[in-house]
């Protein structure tokens, strides 16, 4: 049902959303990538300290496609074969700027918190 | 909010590519799984350990697809359409039941709309005039002969003008006054008033073509006119090329400044001629706009002020016994539109209309009920399978939308129809009825309506739902104990209730069907039928003598046409107007009440014969009562009576206070039988006639006693006219029957509603006994097959059904009986002639209803009798 979503706890809802913004940062720094391309360099990238149901990449390719972050087309892979390619558009760039700069910030507190905590 | 708005309509463009959305993904995820699977392989798993993993990597693929197929939609929608595929599944499968509904529904949805907008037209809605509220109509209260708003005399008008401080304008126009527009050899007689330049700016309303004249025309005496569209357009083909042309008006050449929107109707809707008042001193009525701030009470004083210092300053005016004094009368325009009889008989339809649409819910929540009890087990199979609470009373809701929305369709619908028959046969008569139609207010009130019976149908057919728990769902599945019992309880309440409504429904249409009966069968004092009427008005310029020269010649050349018995001339037969005339008698005794009201007319000894009016003493006037003769007057018999008591009123002298017969002193002659000329429902009053010859005016109806139906005489009658003079128009030609009939428009109008709403409650109410006791024959199978296997013999089974049956109705009416009593006693405005404890009616009315109910009984009577025991008697 899709109530379902609304009634998730925020330590969900920050995850959910941090998948969102690697799969935008990804598609930002490689361009169009299929989802399977997505998955492998998030792996990659993580280095096997995020455990990730590749499964719900497609749940957040689905949901950044409802905000027009990003579009979807058909194309050609590297192994010559058909697959559906994602591309971030205008609105992604600036909504990912805008998520960049939160997340550094949140980031930075947290350092001064245990800086100080250090001190 | 903006947010949420933006994520629906996403969620619903997604939705429209659901189907190719949900294909992508089902090939992007077989893909991914097999590029995966690769991945593994190449780090040397085998194919199945790889497949295994590729799994394990990707997650559960079904509750992705799943999520994500929700996510391209808006849940609710979905399931709403679901179920109202379901719905419309589950009424095609009882047809009957979908189509007695929607009927039923239609039915009652039809009768409250037809009423709402008759009562919106008529009463709710704003007159075509700016600022309707402000408006007040001025009058004259003539004190001393009791007639209350009679027209203002000049100069009070005049006077009212310059001294009155209430209003924010005033205007003033004579009453309808017809007048001869004649076109090249032929005439025509129109309805037109002479008004103030102000009247336009007073109602708030400017022309459609042109400009109204101007209060700078008006005090020139120019011959200028503004006119109605109907004529400009019949006249000259459409209303901006009547502007600036030329109307030859009582032979007074006439240009027209401007024409008017059809729904302007000041002060009648037959008025399309308006000329300047100018200096004349006429009798008007008048119309003002209170000023801003200004109570009605207040203007009232402020009028009753002026009064007084009028009266003071025309101290030769209060003591003329002819003038009608200084006591103002202001009442509200809208009041003075729909008039309290009106609004009365309106009020009783309404409430006619809202008993029809209970019965028709009474009806439908009975057929709900037989229904679940059918469509339990049903239920109990849903609950089975897991459908939640909220999801089946949803569906209830749904399933009564479906039905509340195809009711409204066929309500509307039969509205639409039954309202164009109503205004063709009774509109002209009722006040505003050009207004009557299926405007936006009557769409919303017809929509409001079926709102509410929806949401009625979603609370009775959703109320057993909460009542049988699972188990005793499934065992029980329908028979009939428990629940069923309590459900059949509750419509026999139903059926009860509604035939004690049908019962009050009818008792009202036969209050108002006997009245009409009571009006109808009133003595008139003449004899309408095979009576042809019509009026002729001679040109301004004709003398007297040539007036009566003219009339004298009609009648004699129409009494040689074939076909005519006898046909004279009367002033004005059915006047409209209230009466004016004051006489002083001689030698009477004091008339019982001070001044009487008083109709006098001028009448030819014909008219006397053509009318079949019956002479009581004396004689009727002759051809020897001319000018030269002693003028002589004939009575009625309520004029003597008033007068002179018991003593013989031929031989007495009477005097007319106008300048009329130079004030001379008129003999009566003859007491003629009284004649009922106005409201048929009142005594005629006193009536006074002289003959026409001594006082010929230059309008007069002219009646004519047919041999065969009067109106073939139609054509012959117009061209003998106009064979003698083309310039005198023949107009309002009907036969007497018909005149008369429009004084019973009104109660007309009610006995056809009534009747109509009491037909459906009849309808209603037996299509809801049948029901009932169908239901309850299916029930009592068992029970009926045990008795006849007993021994019952076929008469004890149909009385088993009669009786159940008129239990019901006998309960069901006597409750009606009481409540029709109380309702009649608030219809006693409306009833004449007979008590509102009508005896007739309230036998009649409970006998039909019995009828009816019985007849209502017969089919599951029959199959009671039809009932195979062995079949009956097996255990399912």
């Amino acid at each position: 049902m899709a109530k379902g979503h609304a009634s998730h706890g925020p330590k969900l809802e920050l995850l959910q959303g941090t998948l969102d913004l690697m799969v935008l940062q990804t598609l930002d720094t490689m361009g169009p990538q299929h989802g399977y391309g997505i998955a492998r360099r998030i792996e990659q990238m993580s280095d096997a300290i995020l455990k990730l149901n590749e499964g719900t990449v497609y749940a957040a390719l689905m949901r950044l496609q409802h905000r027009r972050w990003i579009s979807a087309s058909w194309g050609t892979s590297d192994a010559n074969r058909k697959a559906k390619f994602y591309a971030i558009t205008v609105a992604g760039k600036r909504q990912l700027a805008r998520e960049v700069e939160a997340w550094d910030r949140l980031a930075g507190l947290v350092a001064r918190l245990r800086g100080a905590e250090q001190a | 909010m903006w947010m949420r708005l933006r994520a629906i309509v996403s969620r619903l463009t997604f939705m429209l590519a659901r189907r190719r959305l949900d294909e992508d993904l089902r090939l992007e995820i077989d893909a991914h799984l097999e590029a995966l699977t690769c991945h593994y392989r190449r780090q040397g798993m085998t194919r199945d350990e790889a497949y295994l993993a590729a799994r394990r990597q990707f997650g559960n693929t079904a509750v992705l697809r799943q999520d994500i197929h929700e996510m391209n939609g808006i849940a609710w929608l979905e399931d709403a359409r679901r179920d109202l595929r379901h719905t419309i599944r589950m009424l095609t499968k009882a047809p009957g039941f979908a189509t007695l509904t929607v009927l039923t529904l239609g039915l009652g949805i039809a009768a409250s709309t037809v009423t709402f907008s008759v009562l919106n037209a008529v009463v709710l809605q704003p007159l075509p005039y700016r600022d309707p509220d402000s408006l007040v109509l001025l009058w004259i209260d003539d004190v001393k002969r009791q007639l209350h708003q009679t027209l203002i005399p000049h100069p009070l008008y005049r006077e009212w003008k310059e001294r009155s401080r209430a209003f924010s304008a005033l205007a003033f126009s004579t009453s309808n006054t017809p007048v001869t527009l004649s076109v090249s050899g032929s005439a025509d007689r129109l309805d037109a008033v002479r008004a103030t330049a102000s009247i336009f700016a007073v109602l708030g309303v400017s022309p459609i073509e042109g400009r109204v004249y101007t209060a700078q025309e008006e005090r020139n005496g120019d011959s200028v006119a503004v006119v109605g569209r109907a004529l400009a357009e019949r006249r000259f083909g459409s209303a901006a090329a009547a502007v600036g042309r030329g109307l030859r008006i009582d032979g007074e050449l006439t240009t027209v400044t401007g024409v008017m929107p059809a729904s302007f109707a000041f002060p009648g809707r037959e008025i399309q001629i308006w000329r300047p008042l100018g200096e004349r001193r006429a009798r008007v009525m008048g119309v003002g706009r209170v000023a801003a701030g200004v109570q009605l009470s207040r203007a009232r004083q402020d009028m009753n002020a002026i009064g007084r210092q009028l009266a003071s300053a025309y101290p030769e005016l209060a003591a003329d016994p002819d003038f009608p004094g200084f006591a103002t009368n202001l009442v509200r325009l809208d009041d003075d539109v729909a008039g309290r009889d009106t609004r009365s008989a309106l009020w009783i339809l309404v409430g006619a209309a809202l008993l029809t649409m209970s019965i028709a819910c009474t009806n439908v929540g009975a057929l709900l009920m037989t229904r679940a009890a059918a469509r339990h087990r049903e239920l109990a199979l849903q609950i089975a399978l897991g459908a939640t609470r909220g999801r089946l009373v949803r569906q209830r809701v749904i399933e009564s939308a479906v039905l509340a929305l195809a009711s409204a369709i066929v309500g509307v619908v039969s509205a639409q129809w039954l309202l164009r028959v109503l205004v063709g046969s009774l509109g002209a008569t009722i006040p505003r009825s050009d207004a009557i139609v299926l405007d936006g207010y009557v769409l919303a009130f017809a929509t409001g309506l079926s709102i509410a019976c929806c949401v009625f149908l979603g609370i009775v057919s959703a109320w057993p739902a909460d009542g049988p728990s699972l188990q005793d769902a499934l065992r029980d599945a329908g028979r009939s104990h428990g629940v069923g019992a309590q459900r059949r309880r509750v419509q026999q309440v139903l059926i009860v209730a509604e035939v004690g409504v049908t019962l009050s429904l009818i008792c009202g249409a036969g209050l108002v069907l006997r009245s009409l009966g009571e009006v109808r069968r009133l003595p008139l004092g003449f004899d309408p039928d095979n009576t042809l009427l019509f009026r002729m008005v001679v040109p301004n310029e004709f003398s007297t003598q040539q007036r009566r020269r003219f009339f004298d010649e009609a009648t004699s050349r129409l009494r040689q046409l074939p076909g005519v018995r006898s046909a004279g001339v009367i002033g004005n037969l059915l006047p409209v107007s209230a009466p004016n005339s004051g006489v002083v008698v001689e030698s009477g005794v004091e008339p019982t009440s001070a001044h009487v009201a008083i109709l006098d007319d001028a009448i030819s000894p014909e008219a006397f014969s053509a009318l079949r009016v019956r002479l009581l003493d004396g004689r009727l006037f002759n051809h020897e009562d001319t000018t030269d003769s002693t003028p002589v007057a004939i009575v009625n018999q309520r004029f003597a009576r008033e007068f002179w008591g018991n003593e013989r009123a031929v031989g007495k002298r009477l005097r007319f206070l106008d300048d009329r017969s130079g004030g001379a002193w008129v003999t009566v002659v003859g007491v003629v039988d009284d004649m009922r000329r106005r409201r048929l429902e009142d005594e005629p009053g006193a009536q006074v006639f002289q003959p026409f010859a001594q006082a010929p005016g230059r309008g007069a109806d002219v009646v004519i006693r047919t041999e065969r139906s009067p109106l073939s005489l139609a054509g012959s009658v117009t061209r003998t006219i106009a064979a003698i003079d083309a310039n005198v128009p023949v107009y309002r030609m009907s036969t007497l029957s018909e005149r008369l009939d429009e004084f019973v428009t009104i109660r007309r109008f009610q006995v056809v509603l009534l009747s109509l709403f009491a037909g459906a409650g009849v309808l209603l109410a037996a299509i809801g006994i049948y029901g009932v006791i169908r239901q309850d024959v299916l029930q009592r199978t068992q029970e009926i097959g045990v008795r006849v296997a007993l021994g019952a013999s076929r008469r004890d089974v149909v009385n088993l059904v009669l009786k159940r049956c008129l239990v019901l109705t006998g309960l069901g009416m006597a409750i009606g009986w009481f409540a029709s009593l109380a309702v009649a006693g608030g219809m006693a405005g409306l009833v004449y002639g007979v008590s509102p404890r009508d005896p007739v009616t309230f036998l009649v009315a409970p006998l039909l209803l019995s009828g009816v109910a019985v007849i209502a009984c017969i089919e599951p009577a029959w199959r009671a009798l039809r009932l195979d025991i062995f079949k009956a008697l097996r255990p399912e």
